[in-house]
């Protein structure tokens, strides 16, 4: 039995996009620097003084803060500096679970193999980035992944905080009830009507209670605000969803651009799906009109299908259906869910005709594999060609950390 | 800030030592750069080779670069300067 009992591990990069700004541009440090297009998408903690946070319109910010040195960001740049940090997190924790900027592990008996109590882990781990990496992170360890969260935002900026077992309750204690994840602003005003503000306030209510105001989320809230989560950590889980989605550099109406758009998203999430070896059963179309009125709508396919054009036919059936009004479109996105297995379902007809286009599908997937994305431009996507700028991974789209 | 968007290939002074690669002087538009120290360095994985990048520093100005090991060639990407 691990001496610490289970141990989750949270490593957050603080400021990721604008520390590696800082750290590649040596005339950047110590200055407020943004990193974002349309809003912000990281700042520096010398911009966060000004008041600045992530998600602010650039607009306001560069109100709040003129002497901010403003970029757009480099994307595939940021990638591997997190690679780089994940690696140096695998010699202390299992089963890593990485996003953008963050990442969980199971760290259960690596105290033990280091010689060393979690705290001193979680040091070492920040000295190793900070030595290799040259990045600061903050690092979180708990008994579950959400005490892990909460302590790596405890610790911010640079921080290593340890939930040690059995005060898990005296640590969330005073903290706003807000702290908790799955409290947002609605669960947050109900329970401040209450008068309740803090953790502590929030274990005050029974079960009971808690079920009878918020349904299933009651019991959720009664575990979570005991410290309680049963959550683990979900390896390279099959996704619930894959979604692209960008914003136009301008907004347009133009229906060649539009349509361009949504077929290079679409392709590019059905590469992510094969990818992982899953067929798609649903899809569903968000569009953002230029005056930020926002529409979605979902159809299920007939049946769960790899192919881009039978999914990019119903993604513009349901284009049609949303595209009503003579306002340039802003945002475009598409979410690919209801995913099975592929070869989990038998097909009768036209096997001929499916094991074709399997292989043309294999084939572009491996040259751009190979080559990058760009090497192959197909169906509506050829609109793009000379409307938007491209590299070895495709059109340079504003937002591509959001195009992956 | 001024990013400007090379994307030229150069000739590189460099030293190869342990897996890593240590750039010291490059040649670009008929002129040498000696480059004064690295700022930071990161690899990029590719499915057929790799690419060694880095930002490093001449006088006021930062220069990114990269060795490509499919070309076994060194590039200039861009240059920021601050202003």
């Amino acid at each position: 039995m691990p001496r610490y009992g289970p141990l989750i591990l949270h490593v957050d990069v603080d400021a990721f996009f604008a520390s590696v700004e800082q750290l590649l541009i040596p005339a950047l440090r110590n200055r407020p620097v943004i990193v974002g297009s349309g809003c912000i998408a990281s700042c520096s903690y010398e911009a966060r003084r000004f008041g600045l946070r992530a998600g602010m319109p650039l607009r306001r910010a560069m109100q709040l803060c003129p002497s901010a040195v403003m970029l757009r960001g480099q994307y595939q740049i940021y990638r591997c500096f997190a690679e780089h940090i994940w690696q140096v997190c695998r010699r202390y924790a299992t089963g890593l679970e990485t996003y953008l900027d963050e990442a969980y592990g199971d760290a259960t008996g690596s105290g033990d193999l280091y010689s060393t109590t979690p705290l001193m882990l979680g040091r070492r781990l920040q000295q190793d980035v900070r030595d290799e990496v040259r990045l600061p992170v903050s690092v979180g360890l708990g008994a579950n992944r959400m005490l892990a969260k909460i302590a790596s935002s405890h610790g911010k900026p640079g921080g290593a905080v340890w939930i040690r077992p059995g005060q898990e309750e005296a640590f969330l204690d005073t903290m706003p009830v807000r702290s908790l994840p799955g409290v947002g602003h609605k669960t947050a005003d109900v329970l401040n009507d209450m008068s309740i503000k803090t953790v502590r306030d929030l274990r005050a209510l029974s079960r009971k209670s808690l079920r009878t105001i918020f349904g299933r989320r009651g019991e959720v809230l009664y575990e979570r605000c005991r410290g309680r989560d049963v959550q683990a950590t979900r390896p390279a889980a099959a996704p619930k969803t894959i979604s692209r989605e960008t914003t136009f550099r301008r907004p347009t109406d133009d229906p060649a651009k539009i349509h361009g758009m949504l077929h290079y998203l679409l392709e590019r999430a059905m590469r992510a799906a094969r990818q992982i070896g899953l067929l798609a059963g649903a899809v569903e179309l968000t569009v953002r009109y230029d005056d930020w009125k926002q529409y979605d709508a979902r159809r299920t396919l007939g049946e769960p299908t790899d192919d881009d054009g039978e999914v990019f036919h119903a993604a513009v059936a349901l284009f049609r259906r949303l595209h009503h009004r003579r306002v340039a479109l802003r945002h475009i996105g598409i979410v690919l869910s209801n995913f099975c297995a592929k070869g989990s379902r038998a097909t009768l007809f036209d096997t001929d005709a499916r094991a074709r286009r399997d292989e043309l599908y294999g084939t572009i997937d491996t040259i751009r594999d190979r080559w990058g994305h760009a090497a192959v431009v197909t169906g509506r996507s050829i609109e793009l060609l000379g409307r938007i700028q491209q590299n070895d991974y495709g059109f340079v789209l504003r937002t591509p950390c959001l195009t992956k | 800030m001024k990013i400007e968007q090379i994307g030229d290939p150069i000739r590189m002074l460099a030293e190869f030592a342990g897996g890593s690669a240590e750039p010291k002087r490059f040649g670009w538009n008929g002129r040498s750069y000696e480059i004064d120290r690295v700022n930071a360095r990161w690899l990029d994985r590719q499915p057929d080779g790799y690419c060694l990048h880095y930002t490093v520093q001449v006088g006021d100005e930062t220069y990114y670069l990269h060795f490509s090991s499919v070309e076994v060639q060194w590039w200039l990407d861009q240059v920021a300067m601050d202003g």
